[in-house]
């Protein structure tokens, strides 16, 4: 078996056959690698573009979902406004004095549907006792020209009067100019407009004098004055919030004070 | 993918034995360059590690096997005659062991692959038959019935044992 292994050991590869492979491998290998990179680059291409994609979509639907689009303010004496997305669920919330602080740290509302944070609102309110039999409850709506404000307005009527049947309630649109003004002075908008129709009739009224009444004593006092009582009125303006303290019960009424502050992400 | 200087190496170190494969089975030189671009590619796309230069050199000599069938077996090979088919071996080959070149180029292939690994490599059945994926039995009955032929070629004077 040794001449097999001699045959053998003579046949070896040509050295144009080795060059011919290397140089073969070298320039496959060139191309793989191109390819290969090319490969790793277009994967990470796409995940790059999709990863872009989901974060742009995700900001869009962030800024269409956090965008304010309607106001609800709430006034019995707890002043909240509410603020809602254009789907109708509420985004921010914030209390104009410390009544509504309490109600807020109280009502989670948060990314409800307006109706349904209505309810929950004047359950905490209710339970809380800042509702009486005979008390003035406002609602205003303010909109960017959606066209549904009746229907809102209708039903959060309703849903306020489920829950509090005997007392007084009136919902009405206001305008953002009118928003903007009372935001300007700490006050919800009906407030704002009840210590307009007061400061009508009674020049000597001043706002900071008028902001801890509930709007029942405010609309109270401007009937007052319409009818002529000037001095009676007069003397009710210098402590206004002590002569309705003692009328009413809980003594809730005027116990609000002038900060306001902000529950959730602030967006003014 | 292995990188250039693996390639390298493999090519200085494993060509010679791809060679003598090729040698055996394939007549023209532009099949064996065939075969030894097919191989050394396969070698550099394996990814996976050789446990050893035996477990490396046995890969390369299944592959080697493997591609020369392949070359048999393309269409067009089977249908056309190349004009390098005609080409003379470019080896020297003395002329006393000229014949028993001759004898082992005329076994069937199972037998040439036996022959070879058993008597020239070194392998013993178990690994031949790991090498060729076939059973221990079948190699023992090849490399007996190779043996047979050579001796009936040769006169048994090379194949006493």
């Amino acid at each position: 078996m040794d001449e097999l292994k001699k045959v053998f050991d003579d046949i070896r590869a040509e050295d144009g056959l080795k060059t011919a492979t290397a140089e073969f491998l070298e320039t496959e290998m060139n191309r793989r690698g191109l390819k290969q990179n090319r490969t790793v680059f277009r994967r990470f291409s796409v995940a790059f573009a999709s990863a872009a994609v989901l974060l742009f979509s995700g900001m869009f639907a962030y800024r269409i979902y956090f965008t304010p689009v309607t106001y609800i303010d709430v006034d019995v004496n707890p002043s909240i406004e509410m603020i809602l997305n254009r789907f109708d669920r509420v985004i921010d919330t914030y209390a104009y004095n410390a009544d509504g602080e309490v109600i807020l740290d109280k009502a989670d509302i948060r990314h409800k549907n307006y109706s349904e944070a209505i309810g929950i609102l004047f359950d905490v309110i209710a339970q809380n006792g800042y509702v009486l039999d005979d008390s003035l409850i406002s609602v205003t709506l303010q909109s960017e020209g959606r066209g549904k404000e009746n229907i809102m307005l209708s039903d959060i009527e309703s849903t306020v009067r489920q829950h509090h049947g005997t007392a007084q309630i009136e919902c009405f649109t206001i305008g953002g100019h009118v928003r903007d003004a009372a935001h300007c002075l700490n006050l919800s908008p009906a407030k704002y407009l009840a210590i307009q129709d007061l400061l009508n009739v009674d020049p000597t009224a001043t706002v900071d004098g008028c902001r801890n009444h509930t709007i029942g004593e405010l609309k109270e006092l401007t009937e007052h004055h319409s009818d002529g009582h000037h001095d009676a009125v007069s003397e009710g303006m210098a402590d206004p919030g002590a002569q309705k303290a003692e009328e009413s019960e809980g003594g809730h009424h005027a116990g609000g004070n002038h900060g306001g502050s902000h529950h959730g992400e602030g967006h003014r | 993918m292995r990188s250039n200087s693996e390639a390298d190496r493999a090519v200085e170190k494993y060509a010679d034995t791809v060679r003598r494969v090729c040698f055996m089975h394939l007549k023209n030189y532009s099949d064996v360059e065939d075969v030894f671009q097919d191989v050394f590619l396969k070698y550099i796309l394996h990814d996976e590690p050789f446990e050893s230069d035996a477990h490396e050199k046995a890969w390369l000599i299944r592959v080697t096997i493997n591609s020369c069938k392949d070359i048999f077996k393309s269409f067009f090979r089977r249908k056309v005659c190349s004009l390098d088919d005609i080409e003379t071996e470019p080896f020297y080959i003395q002329e006393e062991s000229q014949d028993l070149l001759d004898a082992v180029l005329k076994l069937p292939d199972n037998y040439k692959n036996v022959i070879y690994l058993f008597y020239y490599e070194g392998y013993t059945a178990v690994e031949i038959a790991r090498i060729l994926n076939r059973r221990e039995n079948t190699i023992y009955t090849w490399l007996s019935r190779a043996k047979a032929k050579l001796k009936e070629e040769l006169g048994g004077e090379h194949f006493n044992g």
